[in-house]
């Protein structure tokens, strides 16, 4: 396949915000046509450079302020860029809220025929666009009835589903990816697949470094503003997860000294014969093992904490030194955590790493397992643990116990 | 920031950026806002439908889940002249000219017409000042042009007016107490409302964007509305035959606008008035009009134009 073709590229885009200290003073700078220079520029965005082509999906990691939705916002051209260029071609749908520019008084083929005719269509093209949009919400009858009569579900189905419905060549997905009760979901992900190998763009903003390392071929992370790293999505999200889980060892409140902070300095899972457990299957024996630090020792006592989350956040089980009546003493130790049989069922879960203050309340580390942990059940059961169990028969001449 | 509205037609398969043009950083140069002002008509073929669906989902908005529906924009202009007929008329017996020789019903006539010129402009002026602040989800979420929004308000209005209009012509066709207005008013009705739209557009483009930066922009709009009510003739008549120490302010009657746009009104709808209500002249005043109305609209939307890429970041 030869190279695809570009269909979003930037050169050193960035944006200010102006900020005024009061109306007055911007009245005053307005009045005196700029000469008076009486705003503080914020710069949200700087010096960016992006290549995107069609049929991959671009993702976007960063921390809250790191200047995500700014450049969401001036890629999809609803904001001004303050420096740099950009070019786009194609159409781009922005789903950026699901359902929030909905008018509650209207039908949802009403409000449909408004995002058609917003995105640049004519009506006779929405009109022939509409019956596909309503079948993929499945919204049935509610198609007709007022928007404001639907549930949250419903309006974020039909959010996506007109989002999609009128053929974007880019769709961004800021923090939404897919919406509705698990079977809708599926479906979600489905059509962006589809979406993405139809020659199609996604950009994608996340907080979810899991979906940016499924969905996306490329990632850039953005710290202040500014491209910390831009490349291949595994690359990406593995530089940015090691800075995060560095920078939550950090203090982020006053108080004690960065030195003083307690931090667990490395955490591996191993099977019971120590080899690297990354995938696993139900049942097998399992080690977490952790290296601590406190460096006020017994002055400020902590606690650890481990988590199993699903995908989809499900805190699937956790145990913590604080619940298990378990002290940590000195300034440094290291911690196994032995997890005999493991109940969990196939599925991929974060090993989530906790260090608490003596309560278990405040958490000073907060970091998950670089690795998430991947277990292929040895059974047909379904659910999410495998619970101990046996089967006991009466009658037709067969009392016995049968093991499980 | 970009123009125009990507296009639809555009297929999946020769997508590349390569023959796109650049969205650049810095205010746009003069040149490029007058090649704006030079598209409109092309960004308004190019979104009819949008124009069309938003004005039609505007007016819908107003009278949704009513009973009598579209009818209550009739029900405003009726219920005002029936009041102005009972108030001036009957019970005040206010008569136009001391002779007797005017229709009873003159002055109810003259002021409901000022009211329903004044009410309509007011009314896109007060909505067209917050449309693109309340639009912001819009503005913020969606590439599209912007300057549709304050269109849409006038043109929304505009329909109610011709609805008042409509109502009238109606009632002097089943009542015997005013004159059906003469055909004039079908062949320059067409033009006085575009130039009606152009005018409250234009006014709308810059006082939207203002607005937006500047909110104090609504309250001052509100007081000149409220001034600019008494300022035109709406309920007096500017003739030294009516209001004798008139004379040294009608100058400054002269240089309004409005008091232009409803006196031409008024010329079409009140065929059969005395002639000192009318000492002015239908072509003059509408030249005047004219000239306001693209003045106002050229210089709207290039201050639009100039302020527009600062606007989603300001809702």
């Amino acid at each position: 396949m030869g190279q695809r073709p570009i269909v979003i590229e930037a050169v050193g885009l960035g944006k200010a915000y102006r900020v005024y200290p009061n109306a007055a003073a911007r009245l005053a700078e307005a009045a005196t046509l700029g000469r008076w220079k009486l705003h503080e520029e914020f710069w949200a965005l700087r010096g960016i450079d992006l290549h995107l082509r069609a049929g991959t999906a671009f993702g976007l990691v960063g921390a809250n302020g790191a200047g995500k939705s700014t450049l969401l916002k001036l890629l999809a051209g609803t904001t001004a860029p303050t420096t740099g260029r950009f070019r786009s071609s194609g159409r781009i749908a922005s789903l950026l809220e699901l359902g929030t520019g909905f008018h509650l008084e209207f039908t949802g083929r009403e409000n449909v025929r408004m995002s058609g005719v917003l995105a640049g269509w004519s009506s006779r093209q929405v009109e022939r666009n509409l019956e596909a949009i309503a079948e993929f919400a499945e919204l049935g009858d509610a198609f007709d009835a007022p928007v404001r009569t639907y549930s949250t579900g419903m309006a974020m189905r039909l959010g996506f589903a007109t989002a999609l419905g009128f053929d974007p060549d880019v769709l961004i997905l800021d923090e939404v990816f897919a919406v509705g009760d698990m079977y809708f979901q599926k479906k979600c992900v489905d059509r962006l697949l589809e979406f993405r190998d139809d020659n199609h763009t996604i950009l994608f903003c996340s907080h979810s470094l899991y979906d940016v390392r499924q969905l996306c071929d490329e990632a850039i992370w953005l710290d202040g503003g500014e491209s910390q790293c831009a490349s291949d999505a595994t690359t990406v999200t593995n530089r940015y997860s090691s800075w995060q889980s560095s920078r939550v060892d950090a203090p982020m409140v006053s108080g004690p000294r960065a030195i003083d902070w307690p931090s667990i300095d490395s955490a591996r899972l191993v099977t019971a014969d120590r080899r690297p457990a990354t995938v696993v299957r139900t049942g097998d024996d399992l080690q977490l093992r952790l290296r601590w630090r406190n460096p006020l020792g017994d002055e400020r006592p902590v606690q650890l904490g481990v988590a199993f989350v699903r995908q989809d956040q499900t805190l699937c089980a956790a145990a913590g030194t604080h619940l298990d009546g378990v002290d940590l003493r000195g300034h440094q130790g290291e911690a196994v955590l032995h997890l005999p049989n493991l109940p969990l069922l196939s599925g991929t879960f974060t090993v989530m790493l906790y260090m608490f203050d003596e309560g278990g309340l405040f958490r000073f580390v907060e970091r998950a397992l670089e690795e998430d942990l991947v277990v292929e059940a040895g059974t047909d059961e379904p659910g999410l643990v495998r619970i101990e169990h046996t089967w006991e028969l009466f009658g037709g001449g067969q009392e016995r116990e049968l093991a499980a | 920031m970009a123009i125009s509205a990507p296009s639809p037609q555009q297929s999946a398969t020769d997508l590349s950026t390569a023959d796109t043009p650049w969205v650049v950083a810095g205010p746009p140069r003069g040149r490029d806002l007058w090649s704006r002002l030079a598209t409109w008509p092309l960004v308004l073929r190019a979104h009819r439908d949008l124009v069309y669906t938003s004005v039609r989902r505007d007016l819908q908005a107003r009278f949704r889940g009513t009973v009598l529906g579209f009818a209550w924009v009739l029900a405003q202009p009726v219920v005002t002249f029936a009041i102005y007929a009972f108030l001036i008329t009957e019970l005040l017996g206010v008569r136009l000219g001391s002779d007797g020789s005017t229709p009873p019903a003159t002055m109810a006539v003259y002021m409901f017409t000022g009211t329903l010129v004044w009410t309509s402009v007011a009314d896109a002026l007060t909505r067209s000042t917050s449309c693109v602040l309340e639009q912001r989800n819009l503005v913020q979420k969606v590439r599209f042009p912007a300057q549709l929004l304050p269109l849409q308000i006038g043109l929304s209005t505009l329909v109610t007016f011709a609805m008042g209009l409509v109502a009238f012509v109606g009632f002097t066709l089943v009542s015997d107490a005013w004159e059906v207005p003469g055909l004039a008013l079908l062949a320059w009705a067409p033009v006085l409302l575009l130039l009606q739209l152009m005018l409250t557009t234009g006014l709308g483009l810059a006082l939207s964007a203002a607005q937006v930066l500047f909110r104090d922009t609504q309250p001052v709009v509100g007081v000149l509305l409220t001034v600019g009510m008494f300022a035109t003739p709406i309920f007096w008549v500017p003739s030294t035959e009516v209001l004798p120490d008139i004379q040294r302010w009608l100058p400054l009657v002269e240089m309004n606008p409005l008091h232009h746009l409803v006196y031409a009104w008024r010329s079409l709808l009140m065929s059969s008035e005395p002639d000192f209500v009318f000492d002015g002249s239908f072509p003059e005043s509408l030249r005047i009009v004219a000239s306001w109305a693209f003045g106002a609209f050229a210089c709207g939307s290039l201050l639009f134009f100039r302020v527009e890429r600062h606007l989603a970041d300001e809702v």
